[in-house]
């Protein structure tokens, strides 16, 4: 079990010769964090947001501009992977095309020259654990994508490194499929115990699988908790937005004290600096307005979108669109002007400009 | 229908565009010394062996064949071992300068050697190299290596960067990576330029007619064209020699046509 | 760094090799090309620019450079014609296509030697089959008008297949749905290859011009094998005459200038065709 500790880790890439604009690019900027062993941690951010780059140099693969990491208190900075102990897994799933299933999974054994006998009976163990038992006289193009998965994973765990590291390992996967493998790897992960980094781009994978995660934007972390804390307490409108399906309303001020009258009670005076945000589940679009509740302006429904157990619509308020939750047997259909039950409480509040969170409390009129 | 007949009628005149002058060839050389020198009859009546039985029994063109083979053989390994490392170090090490050093072997392999046979005669002299098939070797391996990395670049370089760090974080050496990941991945590759660099020394003309002087050196295109002849040119045997020595390309052509196509389009195509 | 410094090792010998063997002749033949230099009499005098002084005045110089020019010239234009059209024929779909593109291999895979002499054999005045066939009575390669055409007309036979393995290359590469959007919107077959196939084959197209004029222009074995620059000089080229200037009269002063020239005409020639080829659309 290894702590990973980052300090102050930077990584610049140096601008590529045969493009004549192109700057000296900043992946990664001033990376602190500490994740704890046995830490199912997880990078997510959009595309270029630096969370690769960060999952790349605590592998090796890159190494560090500047800063510092370590394992254990020990410093790996200058390692190369192979001596840092890690194991890795990636999106394509990087196979050797040329070797069989068996060879694939006892490659890193092979390589630390391991007698052939603890090489079967491990790549057996492993093997069986992961359904692969019939598979390891093919090679990799014989197998189905989440077959190929599987053995990647096999070849990670076999020689239980120190640091487990994932790398978009399901984005080329089927929906079916990922949620299998999903499983799968949360599986794996508590019956070995090691610390993996994981990296995706999809907030609901980083929410389910980990036990922290850290939401990365244009090199730098945005914020880093636990899945439900990053949820429920967002610290940045960024943040909010990049959490939860289907997606948080984030209205201006203005907008929202119209639609949600009291709302005012908050908001006062600061109208144009801030935001409003309000998850769409905490929204329940009604026809008529049941006295006792607080109840909104009406607005139009554009979209009806059934998904199965849940049923949403988007509303169109001043040409701004609004999702909001159908409660079953709300017989709701486009076109129709709806109200919105809603709870002064769950509103959160962000400032226009830094896009930080803001606490707005009652003012008195 | 017509279209379709029509297309292979085409198909078969392109064929034989291609083929008859090599078909000729083997006509004659089945030819008796007689019938060589009339015509009709365009197929020999008699069809006979002894020119081949001439030629193969000729001492001075079993040692060109096996000059040839010596060649070709020891090009091709050291023109892909050189070739690889540096075609390695060029698609996957992210060495600065790797464009500019690719345009500059692009550009020496288009120069002509004739430029340089003067000099290279000069050098191999004063390393008393002269007529010796190790001059030939080292020249060839030169010549050839631009093909060699220009080719092998374009393979190595389509293998995903992926593999390469899955390898390293394997626990691979860069030269481990190089030899247990790559080379068995672009096996392909390494085929396809195998042949190449093995038929641009198989054919080579000019350097060899330059240095080799004697049987001790002397290849098979250089022996086809001094062939001894010593009253009339002896066009029977010249053609016996000609099948014999086109017969190994042209198995090679047939046996990896695919190969040879990928590697002549990938030496084409430009990063 | 030790990362650094050691990824460049991989070079080192394919450094080194091009180094012994191209750059340093290249060099030294400017060097020798500004002496008189003759072996058999054991001379060496720097000269300065006295060869290439020479060289301007020198009738067998500008015919053997007009013959290098022609025998280019002609022969990568009628390599780029028929090249196309076999390209086209065998971009179809048709049973064994694998077989058909390794007969159309072939020319281009035998040694050169053994096609001159091929020829050399279907040209001969008195038994050859090209006049049989043709029944006329043209002594091919005898003859200064017919000598260097000849040569064309081998080396088109040889390498027109290269030219058209790449073009068919390129063919393959362009992706069906493009000629059925054409084909929608109402382009024929003419139409079709005007405005789809050329213009999508044409980098390939200009590729291979590049390498087939720096090939055709440096050529030696197909022509000095075939009619060994004569008759009369009719069909020698630069090539041929800087290796009779070296091997023949060994003079290495002036064959390594003449031989220079060769170099400095296909430098210029593909900075002429790389700025054509940056310029051009189709």
């Amino acid at each position: 079990m290894t702590r990973i500790r980052l300090n102050n880790v930077s990584k610049q890439f140096a601008p590529t010769t045969n493009k004549a604009n192109s700057e000296v690019i900043e992946a990664v900027r001033k990376l602190s964090l500490e994740i704890q062993s046995g830490e199912f941690f997880t990078f997510v951010g959009p595309s270029g947001c630096g969370k690769s780059t960060a999952l790349n140099l605590i592998a090796g693969l890159e190494h560090a501009s500047s800063g510092e990491i370590l394992f254990d208190d020990n410093s790996v900075s200058q390692l190369e992977p192979k001596k840092r102990d890690v194991a890795m897994v990636f999106q394509s799933y990087a196979l050797y095309p040329h070797l069989t299933v068996f060879d694939n999974i006892a490659f890193p054994l092979q390589l630390r020259k391991v007698a052939k006998p603890e090489q079967r009976s491990a790549v057996g163990a492993i093997a069986s654990k992961l359904g692969l038992e019939n598979l390891l006289e093919r090679k990799p193009k014989e197998l189905s994508g989440g077959q190929r998965q599987r053995v990647a994973l096999a070849r990670a765990l076999i020689r239980r490194p120190r640091v487990f590291l994932m790398d978009e390992p399901l984005s080329n996967l089927d929906a079916r499929l990922r949620l299998e493998m999903r499983a799968v790897i949360r599986r794996i992960f508590l019956e070995e115990m090691i610390t993996t980094v994981y990296v995706t781009h999809d907030q609901e994978e980083a929410m389910v699988l980990s036990d922290r995660l850290a939401i990365m934007r244009d090199g730098e972390i945005e914020q880093c908790g636990t899945p439900l804390d990053m949820y429920e307490n967002p610290r940045t409108q960024f943040v909010a937005e990049f959490i939860g399906n289907p997606p948080v309303n984030m209205l201006k001020a203005d907008i929202a004290a119209r639609l949600f009258p009291a709302l005012i009670s908050r908001i006062g005076d600061s109208k144009s600096s801030v935001n409003a945000a309000i998850r769409p589940n905490l929204l329940t679009a009604v026809k008529a307005p049941v006295s006792g509740k607080s109840s909104s302006d009406t607005a139009v429904a554009k979209l009806i979108e059934m998904t199965g157990p849940d049923c949403w619509v988007h509303l169109d308020y001043e040409g701004v669109i609004i999702r909001a939750r159908v409660p079953s047997g709300a017989d709701i259909s486009a076109g129709e002007h709806v109200h919105l039950e809603y709870s002064l409480d769950d509103f959160i509040f962000f400032e226009n400009a830094s896009g930080l969170r803001v606490e707005l409390t009652a003012v008195e009129n | 229908m017509v279209k379709r007949g029509a297309m292979y009628l085409l198909l078969l005149v392109v064929a034989l565009f291609c083929t008859w002058p090599i078909l000729w060839q083997f006509i004659t050389s089945l030819k008796p010394e007689a019938e060589l020198i009339s015509l009709p009859p365009v197929l020999p009546n008699k069809p006979t062996i002894s020119h081949y039985q001439s030629v193969l029994l000729e001492s001075s063109f079993i040692a060109a064949l096996k000059n040839s083979f010596l060649v070709a053989i020891f090009t091709t390994l050291i023109s892909l071992a050189f070739g690889g490392l540096a075609a390695f170090a060029l698609a996957k090490l992210n060495l600065i300068g790797s464009s500019l050093f690719l345009a500059a072997i692009l550009s020496i392999s288009m120069f002509p050697p004739i430029a340089t046979i003067s000099p290279l005669y000069v050098l191999v002299n004063s390393f008393g190299l002269r007529d010796t098939v190790l001059a030939l070797v080292g020249l060839y391996s030169t010549f050839s290596l631009p093909l060699s990395v220009w080719i092998l670049t374009s393979f190595f370089k389509s293998v995903p960067d992926e593999l390469l760090q899955a390898a390293r974080v394997d626990g691979c050496s860069t030269f481990q990576i190089f030899y247990k990941i790559m080379l068995p991945v672009c096996m392909p590759g390494l085929i396809a330029t195998t042949i190449l660099v093995f038929i641009f020394s198989w054919n080579e003309f000019l350097l060899a007619l330059t240095f080799s002087v004697t049987e001790a050196s002397r290849t098979v295109p250089v022996a086809i064209a001094l062939f001894p002849g010593l009253h009339e040119v002896p066009w029977g045997e010249i053609s016996a020699a000609s099948i014999v020595v086109t017969a190994p390309i042209g198995l090679l052509v047939f046996m990896f046509q695919r190969k040879i196509v990928a590697g002549l389009t990938a030496g084409s195509v430009k990063g | 760094m030790k990362r650094f410094g050691l990824k460049y090792l991989y070079l080192l010998p394919a450094m080194l090799v091009l180094m012994l063997v191209t750059i340093y002749p290249l060099v030294h033949v400017v060097a020798l090309s500004l002496h008189r230099k003759l072996l058999i009499f054991d001379i060496s005098r720097f000269v300065g620019f006295a060869n290439f002084e020479f060289m301007l005045g020198d009738s067998r110089f500008w015919t053997a450079l007009g013959n290098t020019a022609y025998f280019t010239l002609v022969s990568v234009a009628l390599e780029l014609a028929i090249g196309l059209g076999i390209a086209l024929l065998l971009n179809r779909s048709f049973k064994g296509r694998g077989l058909m593109r390794s007969v159309v291999l072939l020319p281009w895979a035998i040694p050169t030697v053994v096609s001159a002499k091929m020829w050399e054999w279907i040209y001969n005045a008195d038994y050859g089959v090209l006049n049989y066939l043709l029944n006329i009575d043209i002594n091919w390669l005898g003859s200064p008008a017919w000598a260097l055409n000849a040569a064309v007309l081998m080396d088109v036979w040889k390498t027109t297949p290269f030219v058209a393995i790449l073009l068919l290359a390129a063919l393959q590469d362009i992706p069906d749905d493009l000629y059925r959007a054409a084909r929608v919107d109402g382009a024929g077959t003419l139409k079709i290859l005007q405005r789809i196939t050329l213009p999508m084959i044409l980098p390939m197209i200009w590729v291979v011009v590049i390498f087939r004029t720096l090939d055709a222009f440096r050529v030696f074995d197909a022509v000095y094998v075939l009619t060994g620059g004569g008759p009369a000089g009719s069909s020698e080229t630069l090539s041929i005459y800087a290796y009779n200037l070296l091997f023949q009269t060994l003079q290495f002063g002036y064959g390594s200038a003449v031989a220079l020239s060769v170099f400095i005409c296909v430098g210029l020639i593909t900075l002429v065709l790389i700025r054509a080829m940056r310029r051009s659309e189709w």
